[in-house]
C-alpha cells in the first residue's frame, strides 16, 4: 500500500517537473498542486482558461488523470481485495461469468486485465467524441478526463463549450461506464450480458442518478426567475457530479440551494465499488442501510442473527466494520480539513464543500450565495496546500493511506522507544 | 434521560401473543396505559402556568390554559383509567408507549398556544414546533416578539422544557407498578444514551431518584439566580427549568442576555455544564463518591472538549477582528472574548441553547464569529453531552467509541490475526453495543442529512439549513446565519420546512430508535391479521 501511495507522488513529481521545465506554469507550488489535483483526479485546476496551454502540455495535463485513474482502478481491484480488504466491497472483482473465469484471481493477472480493459475504453470514448464532432486534441484530452473520471477539460467553460448534444451524450455515457464497477466492463468483454443483471449496486446506482436527476429538474423549474434548466442540463450535471467527474454544462453552484445540496450528498455517495470513481460508494451506502435495518430489528429481537446483504452477496462482519470505519475516517479528514480551511479565510459553505468534493475526487464546492462554483483559481496558495493531501488521500480510498499513516507512525514510536532506552 | 452506556434489556412476549387477548395485555393496554399517565402529569404544570397566567398583570391567556389542563385531565383519564400495564411491557410497546406519549403530549401542550394569543388554531403547525421545541428540550422558537405573551404562557413554554428534561415517561415510571425489566426498558427508550443504570432495586424507586435529583439541580439554580441582582423570582426559576434542563428557553427576546450579568451567566453556564453530565455521577458524588466524575471517560472527554473549545473560540475571538453587522469592528478585549466564548461554547456543547448576545451587534451572537468557530460550534452540537443526562447530540461515549472503532479496525487491516478488543476508558465495550452505536451514528447522520435535503428543497439556503437540521437533531436551539441566537425559525419561511425541523426535534430527543419502532406494534398486528386471512 505504501507503494501505491509512492506512485501517485512519483507520477506527481514527474509532472511537476514536467509543467516547470515547459514553463507551462513558473512556480513550482503551482505546478505540484496543478499535478497532484491531476492525478488525485480532481477537477480543481488553477488554470482559468486552460486554452493558453500547448496542445502536448493539454494532453499530459488531461494525461495525469488518466495515469491517477489507472493507479487508482488498480489499487481498488487488483490489490486491496488480495491485501486483506473487503472483497465483497470492492465492487467484485470475482464476480465470475458463467463458463469464464473470474475477472480478478491473482493480483497480477488483475491488474493486466484491468489496464487493458482501461485502454480499451478510453479508445472507445476517444473516437466516439471525434464521431460527435470534437477536434483531434479535444477528443484525446477529454477521453482521457472522462473516464479517469477526472474532469479535466481544455476549455474555460468545459464541456459546455461545445453545446453538442453528441458529445454531452458520449460523456454522460462514458462518465456512468467509468464509475461503474470494472468488472462489468469484463462481463461484457466476455459477452455475458446475462450475468451483469446481478450486479444489484449498478442498478441502484442508475436509479439513484434518475431519481436525482428528477428532483434536481424540478427544483430547478423557475428557480429565482432564472431560465428553466432542461432535463439534458440536469442529467449531465447530475451524472458529472455522481460520477465525482466535473465536467460541466452550467454553473451548478448558482443553482437552487436544494439542487445544490442533493448534488453535495451524490458527491458524498460517489460510483460504485470497483470502478475509477471517487466518493463513499453505493455499495457502502446498501451495506449502511440493511446495517441500519438489521440494529432496528435488534432492538426488538435482541438475539437477532443476521447477515448484512448487498443484492445476493454477503457482507462479512470484518468488512461491515471496514466500511463503518471508512465513514469515520471521511468525516474526521472532512472536519478537520474545513476547519484548517476555514481558518485560512474560507466561509462555512465553500470550507465544507470544497473538502467534501477533494475527499470524493471532483473538486469543485460551492458558496453560501449561489454565486457559482468555487474553483482553484479563487483560492489562496495555503488552502491549495490544505486540500492537496486530501485529495490524494480520497484518491487511494483513505484506508491505505490511514494504513500507511499507522504504520509510519508505529515505526516512529518504535525507534523513539529505542533511542530513549539507549 | 438518565442512565449510562450498556445493555438494554427487552422483554420481547412476541412469541407469547398468540391471541387478541393477548396482544391486547402486552402491546396495547400498557401503550395506552403509559400515554394516558403522561398526558395526566402535564396537568400539574398546566395548573402552574394557569395560577400564574391569573395572578399577572399581562393576563389574557387562561381560557387556553384552562382548555388544555381539561383535555389533558379528560383524555389521560380516559387512557389510563380503564387500562394497566400488568406485571411487564413488551419490546414493541416500549418503543410505541414512548413515541406515542411525546406525541400526544406535543399535542395538548400545544393547546395554550394555538387557543390563546401566542398563535391562532390556523397556525397550529407554529404552535406545535413551539411544543415539540419545548418537550424535546431544544429551544429553537417561532416567535418573533416573546415578550408581548403573558407570564402564564411563557412559564407553560419553560415548563415544557422541564418536563421534557428528564421526560414525561420517567414521570410516569415512578408511580407505575413493579415492572420488572419493561420498566427500565421504557426508561432507557426515552433516555439519551443506550440504558439506564439502576439506582434502586426497583425501577420506579430509579425514575424518583432521577426526578429528585434533577428537582434538587432546579432548586438550587432558582435559589442562586434569585440572590444575585438582576432576575426576579420569576425569571429565575423559569430560567432555572430551562438551564436543568438543558433547554434554553427563555422568557425574554434577548434570553439571558437581557440581564447583562456575568453572575446570571456563570450560574446558568455551571447549571448546563453539570447537567450535561451522566445524573449517575451526581447521585454518586452526593452519597461521597465525587471521584467518579473523574473516573468516567465520557465526563472527561465532554470536559475535555468544552475547555478545548472555550480556549479556543477566546484565542480567536481576542486575536481576531469581529465585525458586526453592518461591517463595523466591535470592541473585544480578553475578558468579554473569554465571557462571551465560554457562555456560548457551553451553552452549545451542552445543547442549552441560551443567547447572551447584549443585542444583535454583540460578541455573543456567535453568527458574527469567525468561521472556523462556527464550524467548531457546528461540531459541539453535533457531539453533545454525556450519556445519562439532559443534553442532546450524538454523546460523547458514541464519538468515544466510533473512533476507537475505526483505529481497531486499521489495526486489524495490518495484523489481521490480532484481537484488540473495543474498550472505553477501563471499561470493554461489548460488540453488540458497539454495533448499536454504530447504528444510531450512522442513523443520526442519515436523518439530519435528509432533513437538510427538505429543508433546502423549499428554498432554504444551505447554512441555514444544515445547520438548522444539526441544531434540531441534536436539540440545540439556535442555528448559524439567520437562524441565529438573536435571530428565530421564522427565517423559514416554509410551512414544510418548519414542519420538517419539528419532526428532527422529535426524533432527536427520542435518539431516533423509539419513533423509527413506534409503527413496529401496529404492523406487526396489521401483518398478522393479514396473515390470518390469507
Amino acid at each position: 500500500m505504501s507503494a501505491a501511495i509512492t506512485a501517485f507522488l512519483t507520477v506527481a513529481a514527474l509532472s511537476t517537473l514536467l509543467y516547470v521545465v515547459t514553463r507551462t506554469l513558473t512556480r513550482v507550488d503551482d505546478a505540484l498542486y496543478e499535478s497532484v489535483a491531476g492525478v488525485s483526479t480532481n477537477a480543481l485546476s488553477i488554470f482559468e482558461d486552460p486554452s493558453v496551454i500547448s496542445d502536448g502540455m493539454l494532453i499530459w495535463r488531461a494525461g495525469t488523470q488518466w495515469l491517477g485513474g489507472l493507479a487508482a482502478l488498480g489499487l481498488a481491484v487488483g490489490l486491496l481485495p488480495f491485501l486483506g480488504g473487503s472483497r465483497e466491497l470492492s465492487g467484485g472483482p470475482q464476480l465470475r461469468a458463467r463458463g469464464n473465469d473470474a475477472l480478478a484471481t491473482r493480483p497480477v493477472k488483475a491488474l493486466k486485465r484491468v489496464a487493458a480493459i482501461y485502454a480499451i475504453v478510453t479508445s472507445g470514448v476517444a473516437i466516439a467524441f471525434l464521431v460527435a464532432g470534437m477536434g483531434p486534441r479535444d477528443a484525446v484530452a477529454h477521453s482521457l478526463s472522462t473516464v479517469s473520471t477526472g474532469g479535466f477539460s481544455t476549455w474555460a467553460d468545459s464541456i459546455g463549450h461545445f453545446d453538442s448534444w453528441a458529445v454531452e451524450f458520449v460523456a454522460i455515457g462514458a462518465m456512468v461506464g467509468a464509475a461503474s464497477s470494472v468488472a462489468i466492463a469484463w462481463l461484457v468483454w466476455r459477452r455475458a450480458f446475462g450475468d451483469t443483471r446481478r450486479a444489484f449496486e449498478l442498478q441502484v446506482y442508475l436509479a439513484g442518478i434518475s431519481g436525482a436527476t428528477l428532483w434536481v429538474w424540478w427544483l430547478q423549474q423557475g428557480h429565482d426567475g432564472t431560465d428553466e434548466t432542461g432535463i439534458r442540463e440536469a442529467l449531465f450535471t447530475v451524472v458529472s457530479v455522481a460520477t465525482t467527474t466535473g465536467h460541466r454544462v452550467a454553473d451548478w453552484g448558482s443553482w437552487h440551494p436544494g439542487a445544490s445540496a442533493l448534488l453535495l450528498v451524490m458527491l458524498v455517495i460517489g460510483g460504485t465499488a470497483g470502478s475509477v470513481a471517487g466518493g463513499l460508494r453505493w455499495i457502502r451506502l446498501i451495506g449502511m442501510g440493511q446495517f441500519i435495518w438489521r440494529e432496528l430489528q435488534r432492538q426488538l429481537h435482541p438475539r437477532l442473527v443476521r447477515t448484512v446483504k448487498v443484492g445476493r452477496t454477503k457482507i462479512s462482519e470484518a468488512s461491515v466494520d471496514r466500511m463503518h470505519a471508512q465513514m469515520v475516517y471521511v468525516m474526521t479528514l472532512g472536519a478537520v480539513a474545513s476547519l484548517v480551511l476555514a481558518l485560512f479565510g474560507e466561509g462555512i459553505t465553500e470550507a465544507i464543500t470544497l473538502t467534501i468534493s477533494a475527499i470524493s475526487t471532483m473538486g469543485p464546492g460551492f458558496d453560501d450565495s449561489q454565486q457559482g462554483i468555487v474553483s482553484a483559481t479563487r483560492l489562496s496558495r495555503p488552502e491549495r496546500a490544505v486540500l492537496m493531501p486530501v485529495m490524494l488521500t480520497g484518491r487511494v480510498f483513505l484506508y491505505p493511506a490511514f494504513v500507511a499513516g499507522g504504520a509510519a507512525m508505529t515505526e516512529v514510536a518504535r525507534r523513539a522507544r529505542a533511542v530513549s532506552r539507549r | 434521560m438518565a442512565g449510562s452506556i450498556f445493555g438494554r434489556q427487552v422483554d420481547d412476549r412476541e412469541g407469547f401473543a398468540s391471541s387478541n387477548r393477548d396482544r391486547h395485555r402486552f402491546f396495547v393496554a400498557p401503550t395506552v396505559h403509559v400515554i394516558g399517565l403522561s398526558l395526566l402529569f402535564l396537568t400539574p404544570g398546566l395548573t402552574l402556568a394557569l395560577l400564574i397566567e391569573w395572578g399577572s398583570a399581562s393576563s389574557h391567556d387562561e381560557g387556553a390554559l384552562l382548555l388544555a389542563t381539561a383535555i389533558a385531565m379528560v383524555v389521560g383519564g380516559a387512557l389510563w383509567f380503564p387500562t394497566s400495564v400488568g406485571s411487564g411491557i413488551s419490546a414493541r410497546s416500549v418503543f410505541a408507549s414512548v413515541a406515542f406519549s411525546w406525541i400526544a403530549c406535543s399535542f395538548v401542550g400545544a393547546v395554550p398556544y394555538a387557543a390563546g394569543s401566542m398563535f391562532s388554531w390556523g397556525q397550529f403547525d407554529n404552535a406545535l414546533f413551539e411544543a415539540v421545541s419545548g418537550f424535546s428540550a431544544t429551544g429553537s422558537t417561532v416567535l418573533d416578539d416573546i415578550e408581548r405573551n403573558g407570564a402564564g404562557i411563557l412559564m407553560w413554554r419553560q415548563i415544557t422544557q422541564f418536563y421534557g428534561g428528564m421526560g414525561m415517561v420517567v414521570l410516569a415510571v415512578t408511580v407505575l407498578p413493579v415492572l420488572g425489566v419493561g420498566g427500565l426498558s421504557l426508561m432507557s427508550a426515552e433516555a439519551p444514551g443506550l440504558a439506564t443504570d439502576r439506582l434502586a432495586p426497583r425501577v420506579s424507586e430509579t425514575a424518583r431518584t432521577l426526578w429528585k435529583l434533577y428537582l434538587g439541580i432546579t432548586v438550587v439554580v432558582t435559589t442562586l439566580l434569585w440572590a444575585v441582582p438582576g432576575p426576579n423570582l420569576y425569571d429565575a426559576f423559569a430560567h432555572a427549568l430551562t438551564t436543568a434542563s438543558t433547554g434554553g428557553f427563555s422568557t425574554y427576546n434577548a434570553s439571558v442576555g437581557h440581564f447583562d450579568s456575568w453572575l446570571v451567566e456563570t450560574i446558568i453556564v455551571v447549571g448546563l455544564f453539570l447537567c450535561a453530565i451522566n445524573f449517575t455521577l451526581h447521585h454518586r458524588a452526593l452519597r461521597g463518591d465525587v471521584g467518579g466524575y473523574w473516573r468516567s471517560a465520557d465526563t472527561r472527554m465532554y470536559a475535555y472538549i468544552t475547555a478545548a473549545a472555550i480556549a479556543f473560540a477566546t484565542l480567536l475571538n481576542w486575536l481576531q477582528d469581529v465585525r458586526d453587522t453592518q461591517g463595523d469592528l466591535i470592541e473585544t478585549g480578553f475578558t468579554a472574548a473569554l465571557r462571551d466564548s465560554t457562555f456560548n461554547v457551553v451553552t452549545l456543547a451542552s445543547s442549552g441553547g441560551f443567547g447572551n448576545a447584549r443585542g444583535e451587534d454583540s460578541l455573543g451572537n456567535f453568527v458574527l464569529w469567525s468561521p472556523p468557530l462556527q464550524l467548531v460550534l457546528l461540531l459541539l452540537m453535533v457531539i453533545g453531552g454525556s450519556a445519562g443526562s439532559t443534553a442532546g447530540g450524538a454523546k460523547v461515549f458514541r464519538v468515544q467509541v466510533a473512533f476507537s472503532y475505526a483505529v481497531r479496525s486499521v489495526k486489524k487491516l495490518r495484523h489481521p490475526s490480532s484481537i484488540v478488543p473495543m474498550k472505553l476508558g477501563q471499561a470493554p465495550v461489548p460488540t453488540d453495543n458497539v454495533h448499536r452505536i454504530i447504528g444510531f451514528l450512522t442513523t443520526f447522520l442519515a436523518i439530519t442529512l435528509i432533513g437538510t435535503l427538505l429543508v433546502t428543497a423549499t428554498g432554504a439556503p444551505f447554512k441555514e439549513s444544515v445547520s438548522a437540521s444539526i441544531s434540531a437533531m441534536s436539540n440545540m436551539g439556535p442555528a448559524l446565519g439567520g437562524a441565529g441566537p438573536t435571530s428565530n425559525f421564522l427565517f423559514f419561511e416554509s410551512r414544510f420546512a418548519r414542519m420538517v425541523l419539528t419532526t428532527l426535534m422529535m426524533i432527536g430527543r427520542l435518539e431516533i430508535f423509539a419513533v423509527l419502532l413506534m409503527f413496529a406494534t401496529p404492523a406487526a398486528s396489521v401483518r398478522k391479521r393479514l396473515s390470518t386471512r390469507s
